[in-house]
């Protein structure tokens, strides 16, 4: 009751400081300053946005479940947000400038105006939409799963319903600029709580230290330690590692919300002095990673056996009901601030470049509005996705990656190889996806080997686009000199 | 100037080299690192070598931004 009644307290609290901050710093209310910030935040606000879209669920509560579940395979949380910040050091400024010397203001955009091509615009809108609808339902489930640890009796559906309705209203009556404040208050309370039980979970547990925890850990589950961990059948091995990391770096980017990101920065400074300081920020991981180990050698059993409640289920178990109240908060804000922005990007990309290339002559307001209700149509599919079978949140969040990761070759060389033309990326597309998506020697090949197949199929994908664009132009060559 | 050293369609260049190894750190020094039996404080060896490896990505960022910095001031 303690519990329930501080959680709702605290997300309550932290929604109307959210709206009160976006109300003090509102100014025109068009498109532009609603989805990109008016292209304008600096490096504090920026750290803090860009920090709230990495400490998503799928890390915090997805990962204490992998190092509970698995052992040594939560450590691909450590690689995922430092080699993405060594490409984005890279890769980042050079979108936001692209973005700023053209107007752009979504992914789908930069490919439309960068290959030239308004079906490769609308191609890439559609597949991102899709990556983003998975990475919502991430979220919902988490938000889901925690209105049913803390508030009891709710069933999955209730549950996701309420968190989709509880996302669109902070959406709603929030924006970019004033997620930030949320991401500020969620990330400052996450730290706080998190590296607190890190702290004294040992002794909660009846370990002397945090070595004495590791070492009970390991006398209680030896395979824990090293690749592939406790379940090999899982085959979370070496090649396993190696390969999801690099996905995982190649994609973080390319989501949409990510790419929008960058347009919304003030300078491009911002985004390289970001990419140094981001890896520090992954430090934290070790809590989280620290908490399951925890939960491990306390024998936690969360409901179902599933690993995504471990965490919560731990703090539950051996903690006072104040504390499990401010973490089931930051659990709540963790899902609600990256996907209301999550949510906010399907609604500008679904206006801008699937509804107004059909609809050119729509004016702000009625963009506005189109915006909002495919957000709240895309909320209810995400919603609808999470009630299912329980996957754990890190398999969901690579597949998204995968999905997303598809796009890569067509951002990356618009920097690195002028001139390629869309139809070679529609078929890189089309051979990625087929790849990835169809039974095939390649699939089974991967599921034995380890290697993670969304980086195989983008391989292939990146490939395949080479190939196109080396013979349209080896066919185009003659015509020239004639 | 901040503009100067990177136009759009800019490429990789050498001064970039150092964010390759936080790849190399990560990445390709998993196989050996799942492999070291050391535990210090009772830590698996991986997850040690991991954490070192994302200081290790701060400090090559902030070399290139130092590279890219003094680049552009010429």
């Amino acid at each position: 009751m303690i519990a329930a009644a501080v959680t709702v307290g605290v997300v309550t609290a932290t929604m109307l400081g959210t709206v009160a901050y976006g109300r003090m710093q509102a100014r025109a209310r068009t498109i532009s300053e609603w989805a990109i910030g008016g292209r304008s935040l600096g490096l504090l606000v920026f750290w803090f946005l860009n920090a709230g879209e990495i400490y998503t669920t799928f890390a915090v509560l997805g990962i204490s479940g992998y190092a509970w579940a698995h052992g040594a395979p939560a450590t691909l949380a450590l690689c995922s947000v430092s080699l993405a910040a060594a490409i984005g050091y890279w890769l980042t400024p050079r979108i936001w400038r692209s973005g700023r010397a053209s107007g752009l203001m979504t992914q789908a955009d930069f490919f439309a105006h960068h290959y030239r091509s308004r079906w490769l615009g609308i191609l890439v809108a559609l597949v991102g939409i899709a990556a983003l609808v998975i990475y919502v339902q991430i979220q919902i489930t988490a938000l889901g799963l925690v209105l049913r640890v803390t508030l009891g009796d709710v069933d999955a559906a209730t549950a996701a319903a309420l968190a989709a309705a509880a996302m669109l209203l902070f959406v709603f009556f929030a924006g970019l600029r004033s997620a930030a404040f949320a991401a500020g208050v969620k990330d400052v309370l996450m730290v706080l709580l998190v590296g607190g039980l890190a702290l004294t979970v040992a002794r909660e547990v009846g370990a002397s230290s945090i070595a004495d925890l590791f070492r009970r850990a390991e006398a209680l589950a030896p395979a824990a330690a090293t690749l592939p961990g406790r379940d090999p059948a899982a085959g979370l091995g070496v090649t396993w590692l190696m390969t999801t990391a690099i996905s995982v770096a190649v994609g973080t980017y390319i989501f949409p919300h990510m790419f929008q990101l960058c347009y919304a920065a003030d300078a491009a400074k911002t985004l390289r002095r970001n990419a140094i300081f981001q890896p520090l920020y992954s430090l934290s991981y070790l809590f989280i990673i620290l908490l399951g180990v925890a939960a491990l050698v306390a024998g936690t059993r969360p409901p179902g056996g599933d690993a995504n409640a471990v965490l919560l289920q731990l703090v539950t178990d051996r903690y006072p009901a104040w504390v499990t109240g401010l973490f089931g908060a930051t659990a709540a804000l963790l899902a609600l601030v990256p996907g209301s922005v999550l949510l906010l990007t399907i609604g500008t990309i679904f206006t801008r470049n699937v509804v107004l290339p059909l609809r050119p002559a729509l004016d702000e307001r009625a963009q506005l509005l189109a915006s909002r209700a495919a957000m709240v149509a895309f909320a209810a599919l995400a919603a609808w996705l999470s009630v299912g079978p329980s996957q754990s949140l890190v398999t969901i969040g690579l597949t998204a990656y995968a999905t997303i990761g598809m796009l890569a070759p067509g951002v990356y060389l618009a920097f690195l190889r002028p001139g390629v033309p869309a139809v070679a990326l529609g078929a890189g597309l089309a051979v990625g996806y087929a790849a990835m998506l169809l039974p095939s020697p390649l699939a089974a090949w991967a599921a034995a080997s380890g290697f993670d197949l969304g980086l195989a199929a983008l391989l292939l994908n990146g490939a395949t686009v080479l190939i196109v664009d080396a013979a349209l132009r080896r066919g185009r060559a003659p015509l020239a000199v004639a | 100037m901040d503009e100067a050293d990177s136009p759009p369609s800019g490429g990789l260049r050498r001064r970039h080299l150092p964010l390759l190894l936080p790849f190399l750190w990560q990445v390709g020094g998993v196989p050996w690192a799942n492999g070291v039996a050391w535990r210090p404080w009772h830590m698996p060896f991986l997850l040690l070598w991991e954490l070192a490896g994302v200081v290790i990505a701060s400090l090559a960022i902030a070399l290139v931004y130092r590279l890219d910095a003094a680049a552009a001031a010429r």
